[in-house]
């Protein structure tokens, strides 16, 4: 109900349709607009890019099914509650969350690079994981948390006593699984796996570390700057990236609005759980403790890189970069800063874009719905590529600010958040808004008073996710990054590409550690909250 | 008139939700809308609270329409709506922050709502920390401590159980009368209408049907739809003998019989439809020169009564017996009877060019 002579609501609208358009549509548009026809046709002429455009197909498919296989193991081991090691193993499918995902990259190099601990140190060859393996274990490893995530929560939904009444039935184990568990899950497995695949596509940090002579898109749209200044073909690339993640995306959304059959029966069951049989038990054990190995690889290898003399050639230990990681303060605080600003500028204005276009206080709900759904789709190398183009002159010139870098990452995680906000809307009466209506309120207080209270857990948990893809990425600054406003990311990719291995380590090891802290104290601090009945 | 309600329309797509709704009851009376699913009770009553907007009609309170000045008519919701996460006194203070009423002046107040609520010592607890009934209270007094013009209630006993639904029920009741308070109350229960009701509307297909007194509608319901919505109801067609003096006689199963012709204007020889309901049925041992006689096919004990299935001469009569001592075989023949007054003629069908039948307008005069 709109009701007139609500002057701050109106400002708030137009606010924020202002911020959507500027910030969000304008940089994507003027990235399509930018190049002519003639660049698209030098670039689709050069083999180089054919190449680069099939290898990124390549990575898709490999990388989306094992990472999903590997999550549906992971999440289908974690909803066993009498599996052996169970807290370990969920501690383990967390832990590449809060990474940036080229840590794992950087790791497998040093593990199993030309000078690789394992390669060389213990085995005394000399072979290298870099290339195409490297990157399909690298994107394994990095996104099949996204997937255990997602698999596990539809796991969770199936009734234990479905499976009760089937085993009533007379069917066998193996039976079972096959006929009720797999088809339940079939559709939460799909949906992550195109989760997944987005990821692996826009993947910028994994190829650029560990892919060598291999190029994918992202790379290549990256070195065509780098190397050729090439901005018109950078953004030809971009949208080469840009229309398969689209496709993806769109078919995403459609599969998760068409699952909800999945919560059918969703009355909570008293019934224990199936045990698991001990055959079952030793594989799922002995699986995840090989992907658990993989993981640890990666952080041992940062722990030990950053406290050795030489990485490869010289194993005596120093302190040496942990000291000298007093020059990089600039870029920790940065990073932390941007992150922070980001994570609460995508939550806000995510979730006050949820509210407009849940309550339909909004004109033009649908598109302002598309817009704000946008990002999620977006690749963050299209997203830099954006902001680079729309944001680096006049009228609006931020090249080099803070400005530039807390922006483009709020935009890159605004759909996270307004996903959030919905969803969690959705589960809120309707009759609550209107009591408050009917009892005065105008759209504001309801927001102020009864929305916001409701959504102070999603949104701390929008806040989470958004600070902590901001502080992970390197794909979105990449192309922002200058020496006044440059983060972290961006320096440990220059580090590792210039073999500076135990710079690179101890900076990444630290930047791990700052998330690890950021995140803590903010659940402490206002997590508790949260505990009130909603 | 204290609330005015003219010609209410309103449409969601095809679907006329409200189609010509007017009705008027005086300062303090309680009004129960009642009627079928999706007749348009709830759209009716969120009308009535401002929560959307009529596409055409008027609706007053006091003579003034709903847009000025704060909330006229304060609603209590079928799910109550409470705010999670606010305590019982948030909830019930929240109307009155948004007056910018003083603090002290809001304690007052809450604490005298709370207190004839009967939920008083409950205030600091959150609405998860509460019964079922306690919600309902809480959700009710949020309502009542605005001093509303008009109090809307929607189904509000249905979350309850039956036992706590009589007892909240009365304790409603006795709210309203001390308060004085114009109530509008939506309801599928019937005997609940009838119980609380000064004045029962009953709705069909976002019309009005009927309004009148709960005796009126039970007993003069205007047409089948009401008569059958409303309790049970034996309806049988009857040829006039006579008319005249405010009195038809009829034929009623080959027996002449007497009753109140109201305001039908029927003829001799003309056919009407007659309600009796159960109750007004007695089933006798002998015959009685105004008795018919026919078997017993079904019956059902009902507690305080038992229920009779009697087939007279090929129409098949219920009826309800109170004396539920004896015990009437099936297949035995018995003897029926119509207590006075029992019998009453349906407002004569009136179609309308379309068929369907006419709204009317409902005034109470209090
Ligand atoms: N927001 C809406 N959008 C579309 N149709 C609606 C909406 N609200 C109500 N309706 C329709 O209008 C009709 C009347 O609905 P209403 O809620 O008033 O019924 P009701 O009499 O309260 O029914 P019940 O006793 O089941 O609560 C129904 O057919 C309903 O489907
Ligand atoms: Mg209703």
């Amino acid at each position: 109900m709109k009701k007139p002579g609500e002057p701050g609501f109106l400002f708030l609208t137009v606010a924020l349709l202002g911020a959507l358009v500027l910030f969000v549509l304008y940089p994507t548009l003027r990235v399509m607009a930018y190049p002519a026809l003639r660049d698209y046709r030098t670039i689709l002429a050069d083999p180089r890019y054919s190449k680069a455009l099939l290898n990124s197909l390549v990575m898709l498919g490999l990388s989306t099914v094992s990472a999903t296989l590997v999550g549906f193991v992971f999440a289908f081991a974690l909803t066993r509650r009498d599996l052996p090691m169970r807290r370990f193993f969920s501690l383990i499918s967390l832990l590449p969350l809060f990474s940036p995902p080229f840590v794992v990259a950087f790791g497998y190099l040093m593990m199993f690079g030309k000078n690789g601990l394992v390669t060389h140190g213990i085995f005394g060859l000399r072979v290298s994981i870099l290339g195409w393996t490297g990157l399909w274990l690298s994107q394994t490893v990095s996104f099949f948390p996204v997937a255990t995530v997602a698999i596990r929560n539809i796991l969770e939904t199936i009734p234990a006593n479905l499976d009760h009444a089937a085993k009533n039935l007379g069917a066998s184990r193996v039976r079972r699984f096959m006929t009720i568990t797999l088809p339940l899950a079939s559709s939460g497995i799909l949906g992550a796996a195109l989760l997944v695949a987005i990821l692996v596509l826009a993947d910028f940090g994994n190829p650029v570390m560990i892919a060598g002579d291999f190029t994918v898109l992202a790379t290549e749209a990256w070195l065509r700057i780098q190397g050729w200044a090439d901005v018109r073909g950078a953004a030809v690339l971009c949208i080469l990236l840009l229309l398969p993640s689209l496709v993806i995306f769109v078919f995403q959304r459609l599969w998760a609005k068409n699952r909800s059959f999945v919560t059918v029966g969703g009355k909570a069951s008293s019934l224990e759980p199936e045990p698991t049989p001990t055959a079952g038990k030793a594989f799922l054990v002995s699986f995840c403790s090989l992907v658990a190995v993989l993981v640890l690889l990666v952080y041992a290898a940062l722990l030990l890189g950053s406290l050795v003399n030489g990485w490869g050639y010289d194993w005596t230990p120093t302190l040496r970069w942990i000291r000298e990681l007093s020059v990089q303060w600039g870029e920790l605080g940065r990073s932390l800063l941007f992150s922070l600003f980001a994570g609460l500028i995508s939550a806000v204005v995510g979730m006050t874009t949820a509210f407009l276009v849940h309550e339909k206080k909004v004109p033009m709900a649908k598109a302002v719905d598309v817009v704000a759904m946008l990002p999620a789709a977006l690749p963050g190398i299209f997203i830099g590529m954006g902001y680079s183009i729309a944001f680096n002159r006049p009228p609006i010139d931020l090249y080099g600010t803070a400005l530039i870098i807390v922006l483009s990452l709020s935009a890159w995680n605004l759909s996270t958040a307004y996903q959030t906000g919905l969803e969690s809307l959705k589960q809120i009466s309707p009759s609550l808004n209107e009591a408050a209506a009917n009892l005065g309120a105008g759209t504001l207080r309801i927001l102020r008073d009864i929305s916001l209270p409701l959504l102070a857990g999603p949104f701390l948990s929008a806040f989470t996710v958004g600070f902590i893809r901001s502080i992970t990425t390197l794909s979105v600054i990449v192309f922002l990054a200058t020496a006044s406003n440059t983060v972290a990311t961006f320096t440990i990719m220059n580090f590792v590409n210039d073999g500076f291995y135990g710079k690179a380590a101890a900076l990444s090891v630290t930047l791990l550690a700052v998330t690890f802290l950021a995140v803590g104290i903010t659940r402490l601090t206002f997590g508790k909250k949260q505990g009130s009945p909603a | 008139m204290h609330l005015e309600i003219e010609k209410a329309c309103k449409s969601f797509g095809a679907l006329k939700a409200l189609d010509g709704v007017s009705l008027a009851v005086p300062r303090g009376s309680f009004l129960t809308l009642l009627g079928p699913s999706g007749c348009g009770k709830t759209t009716l009553l969120r009308s009535i609270a401002g929560l959307h907007s009529l596409d055409s009609g008027d609706i007053r309170v006091d003579g003034n329409g709903l847009g000025a000045g704060g909330p006229k008519a304060v609603m209590v919701f079928q799910d109550y709506a409470l705010f999670p996460h606010m305590s019982v006194f948030g909830n019930v203070s929240y109307g009155l922050k948004l007056r910018r009423m003083g603090p002290e002046a809001i304690a007052k107040k809450v604490d005298d709502v709370l207190g004839y609520s009967g939920i008083r010592g409950l205030e600091a607890r959150l609405p998860s920390q509460l019964s079922g009934g306690q919600q309902q209270r809480v959700a009710l007094a949020r309502a009542l401590v605005m001093e509303p013009e008009v109090l809307l209630l929607d189904e509000p006993l249905s979350n309850l159980d039956a036992k706590l639904r009589l007892g909240i029920r009365s304790e409603l009741k006795r709210i309203q009368k001390d308060l004085g308070v114009t109530t509008v109350y939506v309801t599928h229960d019937q005997g609940e209408a009838l119980a609380l009701s000064d004045v029962v509307a009953v709705m069909n297909h976002g019309r009005l049907i009927q309004m009148g007194s709960p005796r009126d509608i039970y007993f003069h319901p205007a047409d089948e739809f009401v008569a059958d919505f409303i309790g049970t109801a034996n309806f049988l067609d009857a040829l006039v003998l006579e008319a005249g003096g405010g009195r038809l006689t009829v034929s009623f199963l080959g027996k002449p019989r007497t009753l109140e012709a109201g305001q039908s204007t029927c003829r001799v020889g003309e056919s009407v439809t007659l309600c009796v309901r159960p109750e007004s049925l007695k089933i006798l041992e002998r015959e009685s020169p105004s008795s018919v006689s026919g078997a017993v096919v079904e019956s059902m004990f009902e507690g305080n009564h038992v229920r009779y299935w009697i087939d007279v001469g090929g129409t098949t009569l219920i009826a309800d017996d109170h004396e539920i001592g004896r015990e009437v075989r099936i297949g035995s023949r018995v003897s029926v009877d119509i207590v006075p007054d029992g019998l009453h003629l349906i407002a004569k069908k009136t179609p309308r060019e379309d068929g369907s039948r006419t709204a009317v307008e409902g005034t109470i005069h209090g």
